[in-house]
């Protein structure tokens, strides 16, 4: 059986490589979007006309930071391969707008055997510019807003603000204990509203700068879109990281999967390396698939300026934590990757598969926004 | 993707307001100048470590200032660092700063200062980097320091650095704390070429030779007087 599986494993990574050489899309961006990506590229006849040879790494299921999907296109022909690694909105519109002049790593041909590894990361990378991009804003809200992308809306995507098990055990945030938060110095006080709780600190664990979630986070909290935060990073265990000499700063994880993976640490007794003390409390922004992640592992959800997260009430705007959901394409994709843009920015791609609730499809929405700086407005 | 490597590749591009992951940080003990017209693009020089400070020491940058009315524009310094207490440095029009009552207040102000150089290319600033940045944007020294609607911003966290024109602006260290005193360090002054000058305070002991001196004047003065009378 193992022969065979690995005859099987080779045929289909040399049936794949050969053909993928002229078939090979590039697809980068938003980690929260993932999810929803998987499903509309492994449903058939949305883009592939059946189910594609599915390969991934480095999460598992449609929370893999790196997939490849094989299979023919709709309306086309032979094999193509959508490689792609989910980098954070930011780092995604970065790479399509430079117009293939950055390059980022892709699962490499020789590893496409169609099976879910699990956490395991790729061992080795096809390294190549990039076709299409996923991001959780519109690129007016981005680092890079020259030169002009054309993109589409798809859908409407979700984050939520969790605690991990920490001294601070309250249920809600508002934006001003968020901003306080991010500075690096913020007493439990300002959270429980308890004058003796002076001696302890609530720090924010996020996303580095190359992310949309950290975009909308920052946007719509009053931070400041571009505002440098002093986060911090604590392991599994809840050890906090150093980083570049210091325990807070401009830090912070490169996927939402990392870091959910992180928040069910317990660390009221864990040394405070920043404020030399004992015991913290930590909370982060995530997509609402990551949040459920790290909710799974013991971290709490919490409300946001007091309305919880519910499909209705970000419908509706009383919930404000979501973000417009955008696919972008390079100025200079190919006929292949150009159909998938097409297929994908339809009312019937991923917008179709908005599950409503990590994404809410925009014809379900009450309400719209213009980015993460503004206020949802009711229809 | 190598980092300097992207950098260099999207510098070439023109491409603006890009960064790698790790954004360019604030090297904590600079000051940074910076000179605005809250319109076009602002300018910001680091003049190093705030600790090397010497009376007279001067900076030519009137090659950096040719687009702006040197005679109308808003131009400040800011810096901080950390340690026990830490401490913040800011220009006022001579006027006494406010407080940095806590550490959450200096994060403030240190996050400006990282803000403000996040898209200036190396990984560190350091003294004689110099950049410019759309005065639009959010991290612009004209959106930090003087026009941003932000509760982060500089001004909104802290208190306005600029003066306007070619004046002097006095330079302070305040030191953390809820009733820790500024200390004034001494000036700085723009004159129209461009040039800026710094002049420290006279030490405390320099200020009791000054006194001596006077002292012994009028004494001598005195004698003199008596003398002929």
């Amino acid at each position: 059986m193992k022969l065979n599986q690995s005859l099987l494993a080779a045929a289909l990574g040399l049936g794949v490589a050969s053909l993928s050489h002229a078939g090979n899309v590039y697809f980068t961006g938003s980690t929260a979007a993932r999810s929803v990506v998987y499903q509309a590229l492994t449903n058939a006849g949305t883009v592939f006309t059946t189910q594609p040879t599915t390969t991934l790494y480095n999460g598992g299921g449609s929370g893999a930071n790196y997939m490849a999907f094989s299979g023919t296109l709709v309306g086309g022909s032979g094999t193509t391969v959508i490689k792609c690694h989910w980098s954070g909105s930011e780092a995604g519109v970065l790479d399509v707008a430079s117009n293939s002049i950055v390059s980022e790593t892709f699962i490499a041909d020789s590893l496409l055997d169609g099976t879910d590894h699990g956490s395991a990361v790729p061992a080795s990378f096809d390294t190549h510019a990039v076709d299409l991009a996923m991001a959780d804003n519109a690129q007016t809200f981005s680092r890079t807003r020259t030169p002009s992308l054309t993109g589409t809306e798809v859908c409407v995507i979700t984050f939520k603000w969790v605690r991990n098990k920490g001294l601070w055990t309250g249920t809600n945030v508002t934006d001003s204990m968020i901003r306080q938060a991010f500075l690096g110095f913020c007493p439990r006080a300002v959270f429980d509203g308890n004058p003796a709780d002076v001696n302890d600190f609530v720090y924010v664990s996020g996303r580095d700068n190359q992310s949309g979630t950290r975009v909308n986070t920052f946007g719509d909290t009053g931070f400041g879109i571009f505002s440098s935060p002093n986060q911090i990073e604590m392991n599994s265990s809840g050890v906090m990281q150093l980083i570049n000499g210091n325990y807070a700063g401009d830090f912070g994880f490169s996927s939402g999967g990392t870091l959910a993976g992180t928040l069910g640490a317990d660390t009221t007794a864990q040394a405070d390396n920043w404020n030399s003390t004992t015991g913290y409390s930590v909370i982060a922004y995530l997509g609402v698939g990551d949040a459920a992640t790290a909710i799974t592992a013991g971290a709490t959800e919490l409300a946001y300026n007091g309305v919880p997260f519910s499909s209705a009430a970000v419908k509706e705007g009383t919930y404000t934590f979501w973000g417009n959901e955008y696919i972008f394409k390079s100025a200079s994709v190919g006929s292949e990757a150009q159909s998938i843009f097409t297929k994908l920015a339809a009312t019937t791609g991923i917008n179709n598969f908005a599950d409503g609730t990590k994404t809410v499809k925009l014809t379900d929405m009450h309400c719209s926004r213009p980015g993460p700086t503004g206020d949802p407005s009711h229809n | 993707m190598n980092k300097l490597y992207k950098t260099v590749l999207l510098a070439a591009l023109g491409l603006a307001g890009v960064s790698a992951a790790e954004a360019t940080i604030y090297t904590q003990g600079d000051l940074l100048v910076g000179f605005t017209v809250s319109s076009g693009n602002d300018l910001i020089y680091d003049l190093g470590q705030e600790s090397s400070l010497f009376n007279g020491e001067n900076w030519s940058l009137g090659s950096l200032l040719t687009g702006y009315n040197l005679n109308n524009v808003n131009w400040g310094v800011i810096g901080d660092v950390s340690g026990t207490p830490r401490i913040a440095f800011t220009t006022t029009d001579g006027s006494q700063p406010n407080l940095v009552p806590n550490n959450t207040a200096w994060s403030a102000l240190n996050s400006a200062a990282n803000t403000i150089v996040q898209f200036a290319g190396p990984a560190s600033t350091a003294a004689g980097v110099s950049f410019s940045s759309d005065s639009s944007q959010s991290f612009s020294w004209n959106q930090e320091t003087i026009n941003g609607t932000l509760s982060t911003a500089y001004h909104n966290a802290y208190e306005n650095p600029n003066v306007v024109g070619t004046v002097s602006d006095t330079l302070w260290a305040v030191p953390v704390g809820p009733s820790a005193i500024a200390t004034e360090l001494g000036n700085f002054a723009l004159d129209g070429t461009g040039t800026l000058t710094f002049t420290s305070v006279p030490e405390p002991a320099t200020y009791a030779l000054f006194s001596v001196a006077g002292l012994m004047l009028l004494s001598l003065r005195n004698q003199l007087r008596n003398k002929k009378a």
